[in-house]
This record gives C-alpha cells, sequence and structure tokens, in this order.
C-alpha cells in the first residue's frame, strides 16, 4: 500500500479543507515525507485521520483509557462558528495497493446536543480506478472487507511507532508479554484453524459422550480420561499464565519501590549492594538448580556405587576361578563324565585300574561346571568387568558434583546472611518512610517467593499430566486396535480426536515457526540499524515461548537488562519492522510507516542507519518530526539519500487550529537548525 | 526454516492444509473441511455439519476394511 494523498475538512485541528501529498508520481523512488511540527500541531491527528479513513476508528493505541466522547474528530472551532448547523468532518484517502488505485472517503457529522457534541457517521464510499482511467464504486457492504485484505486492521496499530509504544515492548513486563502475543497472534491470522479445533472438540465430545452409552467400557473410559487429562493441562496452564502474571506485578511493583527508595540518598549504597547481593544470590540458585539436573541425569549410572563392593568381590570371585583354570574348566564336565561312564581314558586306558588316576578324574569333575554355567560366568565377569572400570570415574563425577552442590550452598547461605544484615541496616535507617517502603518490598519478595513455589508445583503437575497423558494415548492405542475395525461409532470417535490433534498439532508448529521468522527477521534490521559498538556485542533477538522479547549478546547470553535506551529503542523499530515484514508476506514492506518522534533517544550513528535503511525496507516510511530531533544534519543525511520526497510544515493559526503547509525540501534545510542551535 | 515469509496472511489456510499433508487421509479430510466450513460459519454451525462428515468418512473405513 502506498498512500498518494490525503484531504481532510474540519478534522480536528485542521479547519476547512487542506490537502497533503504523501507521495509524487513524477518522483516514484521519493517515499519519504517529513511532517515537521511542535508538538500538539496535529502530527498523530493525520495518522488518525488515515485510521478513520481506513477503518472508522477514532480511537489510537496509544488513547489508552480516553473516554470515547473526549476523542472528538470533528473540528471544535468550526462548529462554534456554525452554531446549530451539523459541521461535516471528512476525511479522503487516494492509494494504490498491489498496482490497483483507490480513493477511499469516509465523513461524519458533528453537531452540538447540549453541552455534549454528537458525532454521527454520514459517508463512507470506495472507488476503484481501473487501468482505463474509469472509477469503480464498491458497494457499501463490501468495503470492509476489501480494505482489510489491504491492511489487515488487526495488525494496523503496529505501524505508528509512537515513544510510549517503543518503551512498552522492551520493557520485560506483563503488557510488553501481552503487546507481543496479541501483535503475533493478529498477524497468524488463524482464526478459521481456531475455529475448527473448537468445532472438532465439540464433535468429538459428543461422539465420546455417546460412545460412554455403548458396550465399549474401556475405550470409552480411555477416552474419557484423555480429555478430562487435556482439560486439567488447559486448566493448569492458565494457573501459570496467571502466576507469571502475578509476579510480573510484583516484580514491576519491588523496581517501583526501588526507584523510590533511591530518592533516600542516605540508604542508597545499601540499596545498590543489596541489588548486587540480590543478583548473585539469583545466579547462585539458577547454578544450584544447574547442578541438581547434572546429578539426577548421573542417578542411573551412580546407582551401581551402592554395590560396588558386591560387584567387586563377585569381579574377583570369577577372576580368582579363572586363573586357576576352573572358569572356563581345562577339561570340558561332558568329556569327564564320558570317561567315567566309560571308564575309559581318551588315551584307551582302563580308569579303575588306576586309583591315583581315577581320584585325580573325580577331583576334576568336582572343579569343573556345566558349560551354561561356565559361559554365563564368564559373561557376568566380562559385564563386571565393564561396570567396575566406571566406578572411578562415576566416583569422581559424584564427588565432584556434591562438593560443587556444597559450595554453592554454603556461597548461597552466605549471600542470605549479607542480605539480611543489609535489610536490617535498611531498616534500622532514621528515616521511617524509607523503612516502610523497605517492609512493604520484602512483603513482595516474600509473595514472589511463594508465587515461584507455587509455579514450580503447577509445572512439576503439569510435566505429570503430560506423562499421563502419553500413558493413555498408547493404551488408547492399543485398544482402538482391538475395537476400532468393526464398530463405527467407535471409528467416529477416534477419527474426530485424530483430527482435533492434527489441527491442534498444525497450530503449535505454526505459531514456533511464526515467533522463529519474526526473531529472525528482528535480527536482520537490528544488525543493520545498530551502531558499530552495538552490533560487536547484540547478535540476535529472539521472540521466547512466553512473548517475551530477548536481545542475545556475542555469547548468546540474554542481555535486554544491560542495554541502552536507544538500543532499545531501534530493538523495537526491528521488532515492529520485523512484523510488518510478515505481513508483507516477506517482501518488501507494503504498509507505510509511520514514525511519531523517532530519534528523541537516538545517537547520531543510529540516526544515520535508521535514514540510510528504512526506506529501503519500506515502501513508504512518514516521518512525524518535532524542531529537537529533525535537524539540518538528519535533513542532510535524509536529502543524500535521495529518498526524501516530501516535507510539510504544521503552523498554528491565530484560532488554535493548524494549517499543512508545503515547502520544497531545499527551503526545509534553511528552515531546520543545527545541533549547536539547542 | 520454510517458506513461511512468502506465503503469509492471505494464504495462511492454504498453508495450514499443506501442514496436515502427513496425517492420515481421513484426518486431513476431515480437517480440511473442518478449515474450510471455518472461514464461513460460526463454531456451532460447523460443529454440526462435521457430525455428517464424520459419519460418511467412519463408514468409508469400515468399508475400505479398516
Amino acid at each position: 500500500m502506498i498512500l498518494h494523498k490525503m484531504i481532510v475538512e474540519n478534522f480536528r485541528q485542521f479547519r476547512g479543507r487542506q490537502e497533503i501529498e504523501f507521495w509524487a508520481p513524477s518522483l516514484p523512488h521519493h517515499n519519504v515525507t517529513v511532517v515537521f511540527g511542535e508538538n500538539g500541531r496535529g502530527k498523530t491527528g493525520l495518522f488518525r485521520a488515515i485510521m478513520f479513513c481506513l477503518f472508522g476508528e477514532r480511537r489510537l493505541s496509544q488513547d489508552g483509557d480516553v473516554p470515547r466522547e473526549e476523542l472528538l474528530l470533528v473540528n471544535v472551532s468550526a462548529l462554534e462558528a456554525n452554531t446549530r448547523q451539523p459541521v461535516r468532518t471528512s476525511v479522503e484517502l487516494e492509494f494504490t495497493h498491489m498496482g490497483q488505485s483507490y480513493r477511499l472517503r469516509r465523513a461524519i457529522l458533528g453537531m452540538p446536543d447540549g453541552k455534549r457534541i454528537i458525532e454521527e457517521e454520514d459517508e463512507k464510499r470506495l472507488f476503484v480506478i481501473t487501468s482505463d482511467g474509469n472509477t469503480q464504486t464498491v458497494p457499501s457492504i463490501e468495503i470492509d472487507a476489501v480494505i482489510d485484505s489491504i491492511l489487515d486492521r488487526r495488525v494496523k496499530d503496529y505501524f505508528l511507532f509512537d515513544g510510549e509504544k517503543i518503551e512498552r515492548l522492551t520493557r520485560a513486563s506483563i503488557e510488553q508479554r501481552r503487546e507481543i502475543s496479541a501483535g503475533i497472534r493478529n498477524l497468524l491470522n488463524v482464526d478459521a484453524l481456531e475455529t475448527a479445533i473448537r468445532a472438532v472438540g465439540r464433535v468429538s465430545k459428543a461422539l465420546e459422550k455417546e460412545l460412554s452409552n455403548s458396550s465399549h467400557e474401556e475405550l470409552s473410559r480411555l477416552l474419557k480420561h484423555l480429555s478430562d487429562n487435556e482439560e486439567e493441562q488447559t486448566q493448569l496452564r492458565k494457573q501459570l499464565d496467571g502466576l507469571a502474571d502475578e509476579m510480573g506485578l510484583a516484580r514491576q511493583e519491588v523496581d517501583k519501590t526501588d526507584n523510590e527508595l533511591k530518592k533516600f540518598n542516605e540508604i542508597r549504597h545499601l540499596l545498590d549492594k543489596r541489588k548486587l547481593l540480590e543478583q548473585d544470590l539469583k545466579g547462585q540458585e539458577q547454578q544450584a538448580d544447574e547442578v541438581l539436573k547434572e546429578m539426577h541425569n548421573l542417578v542411573c549410572k551412580a546407582s551401581a556405587l551402592i554395590v560396588s563392593s558386591t560387584v567387586i568381590t563377585v569381579f574377583e570371585h570369577i577372576e580368582r576361578q579363572k586363573q586357576k583354570g576352573e572358569i572356563p574348566s581345562e577339561i570340558r564336565r561332558d568329556l569327564i563324565e564320558r570317561i567315567l561312564a566309560d571308564d575309559k581314558c581318551i588315551c584307551g586306558r582302563v580308569v579303575l585300574k588306576d586309583p591315583a588316576a581315577h581320584s585325580h578324574i573325580l577331583d576334576w569333575q568336582k572343579r569343573t561346571s556345566d558349560v551354561a554355567t561356565q559361559d554365563a560366568a564368564l559373561n557376568l565377569w566380562r559385564y563386571l568387568s565393564e561396570v567396575r572400570n566406571h566406578f572411578g570415574d562415576n566416583a569422581d563425577l559424584v564427588e565432584k558434583r556434591l562438593q560443587q552442590y556444597g559450595n554453592i550452598r554454603s556461597a548461597i547461605a552466605n549471600i542470605n546472611r549479607s542480605l539480611e544484615n543489609v535489610r536490617n541496616q535498611i531498616g534500622t535507617s532514621e528515616r521511617q518512610d524509607a523503612t516502610k517502603l523497605d517492609e512493604h518490598r520484602k512483603k513482595l519478595q516474600d509473595s514472589i517467593i511463594t508465587l515461584e513455589a507455587d509455579a514450580r508445583n503447577a509445572q512439576t503437575l503439569l510435566e505429570q499430566l503430560k506423562q499421563e497423558e502419553e500413558r493413555l494415548r498408547a493404551l488408547l492405542k492399543e485398544e482402538r486396535l482391538k475395537v476400532g475395525r468393526n464398530d463405527e461409532l467407535s471409528r467416529r470417535s477416534i477419527l474426530a480426536r485424530d483430527t482435533q490433534d492434527a489441527l491442534k498439532g498444525v497450530h503449535d508448529q505454526f505459531t514456533r515457526e511464526i515467533k522463529q521468522l519474526i526473531g529472525q527477521s528482528a535480527t536482520q534490521f537490528f544488525r543493520k540499524l545498530l551502531d558499530k559498538e552495538g552490533r560487536e556485542n547484540l547478535r540476535t533477538i529472539v521472540v521466547n515461548d512466553d512473548y517475551s522479547l530477548q536481545v542475545l549478546d556475542r555469547y548468546k547470553k540474554p542481555f535486554l537488562a544491560n542495554i541502552s535506551a536507544g538500543q532499545r529503542q531501534i530493538m523495537s523499530i526491528s521488532f515492529i519492522a520485523a512484523l510488518a515484514r510478515t505481513a508483507s508476506r516477506g517482501g518488501q514492506i507494503e504498509i507505510p510507516l509511520f514514525m511519531d518522534t523517532p530519534f528523541g533517544r537516538l545517537s547520531f550513528e543510529h540516526r544515520q542507519n535508521l535514514i540510510n535503511h528504512i526506506p529501503t525496507f519500506a515502501s513508504q516510511w512518514i516521518l512525524l518530526a518535532t524542531d529537537t530531533e529533525f535537524r539540518r544534519q538528519e535533513a542532510n543525511l535524509l536529502k543524500t539519500s535521495g529518498k526524501w520526497g516530501k516535507f510539510f510544515i504544521l503552523r498554528p493559526t491565530h484560532d488554535g487550529n493548524t494549517t499543512i503547509e508545503e515547502q520544497d525540501i531545499n527551503s526545509a534545510l534553511a528552515i531546520l537548525r543545527d545541533e549547536e542551535d539547542y | 526454516m520454510n517458506d513461511l515469509g512468502k506465503t503469509l496472511l492471505p494464504d495462511v489456510n492454504a498453508l495450514i492444509i499443506e501442514k496436515l499433508n502427513t496425517y492420515p487421509a481421513d484426518v486431513r479430510e476431515l480437517a480440511i473441511q473442518a478449515i474450510r466450513l471455518s472461514e464461513s460459519y460460526p463454531e456451532t454451525a460447523v460443529a454440526e455439519q462435521l457430525q455428517t462428515i464424520v459419519r460418511k468418512l467412519a463408514k468409508q473405513q469400515g468399508g475400505n476394511g479398516l
């Protein structure tokens, strides 16, 4: 989608009919428009006008809880001048999409109603301009569907980057996770798939009920158990989400309390010390968990150590027998038995005639065992020899891990003692308000510990249910082989269940792939937009399973907590650009990107990278800027890029309204100021 | 990884259906019908129509000696 022109009439600050041309056909590759104006002049109002025209929406995501009646679109001064007469407010938008030209017009009538102002929809029309220049009107009922196919309304909010959104996206908060989750979910566009899963689930449940009244008790029982198991898993997942939300809120409250506490200079050093100790504690606890996991994996190998002395005794016993030649015996037992039975040696001598030889043979008979026993003893000897060889290594490993675990526990105990000490010092501070805040913080930390324990228990339960699910599925597989072939009701029930599982599997796979794809795409943008220093250290953006964003450093370690405000902003822009690219099916971003005051926290190198790269990623870049961030330096960069097509200034009028004034980009350089001017 | 980037949004259901290729024919058939119906009808209406399709597919299975 490329926006060509917008005409606004009595819309918010823009009184009368005013026009803004975002793209000139004579300069098709100049895809950057700068709208320059002080705060409150209506920069965001232009974006609002576009959203109103396209989707009929007056509320933007950054409006938050502002009541609807306060979000007026009609120009109030026009209304005041036109007492008792309705004022027509309209927005007309001309744009192209995939080579097709469109003209969309939406209007409302604003009128006073006592002290209130009411606004009523007046007109909505969409025209398609065909290649031969003719105009076709799209039936009113189809307009929303046509617009949605051009720009899905659920992802529209991502194409206006404002400071608040940028800040929100990189915060490790629940809102951030929800925002990203909503963005990806909207992008997935899997409504039909989700409806299909639920509908097949209904069919499956109905058939299971029917089956429970049939003669296939075992099949019915298994299907019911499986359904119950899945339901319990769903509930546990919801519980885990709730706990994560609560933990997030508690952590945010801890941060807020910390900020409050920092105001007390006399205890600031203690707070810093406590923060370091808490970080250290967390690190040690993580290490302890890892060592415990390793020890858990060692259980199988190490269990043989318990019977090591028995193993060695048995091995040595067989070894001694081997040394003596008893195993394997020098002469086979069956041969000795044959000699005694025949009373004849293999040399032909009669054995009984020689009592010494006879006694010798009887002695041999005692010492030999049968072939099977000998083979078993030899196999046991080989096996024990192998086991015995690993005793040393395993014992060393177990000892090392135990020692490591002991050291970590001891370090944890030391940190806890130091923490207690620091907490006491903060608690006995003369500042009572600081003490109260600290008590509040302590309660929050305690509740986080309880929540973490609850989450661990829920997680363990979930793992158990998953194992139980696997077991039930295996039993179900066997049972269906027994009954499923001959009975239609069973076949129906099994088919519905298998289909529901298949659809769920596809849904999970699809979500995973989208997250991965967005992470990869965001990383590409990030690496291009970062400054040199950032590029050296920050490597990958990852969308985690819980939809939080993370950035990994060169050692693939999480680094989000340590990045600068500017890097956070670049990260957010990269993520949104990745969403936009994915929505644009991997090619150039076919959605106009609006950026409201985007340069605020950015270094000059970051600004330079944005100016050089965004116009190549996006089909259109519309910059809404104030004079403190769009200066002669940025304007020069933009001009040199050869992408800057249009420049508008929003000027105040004497009656508090705004006029849109187009300026030549060369004269823009004269109007703008240098950094030194500030 | 895959060609998701090129096929997203309008073709999403086609992509999902492609992913169902690895499943048995009857499961795939029922899943596709469920998605197609869900594009136009609400959940309850889809479930009702699916009952008939499930019955038909189960009969076919029986006929095939499965």
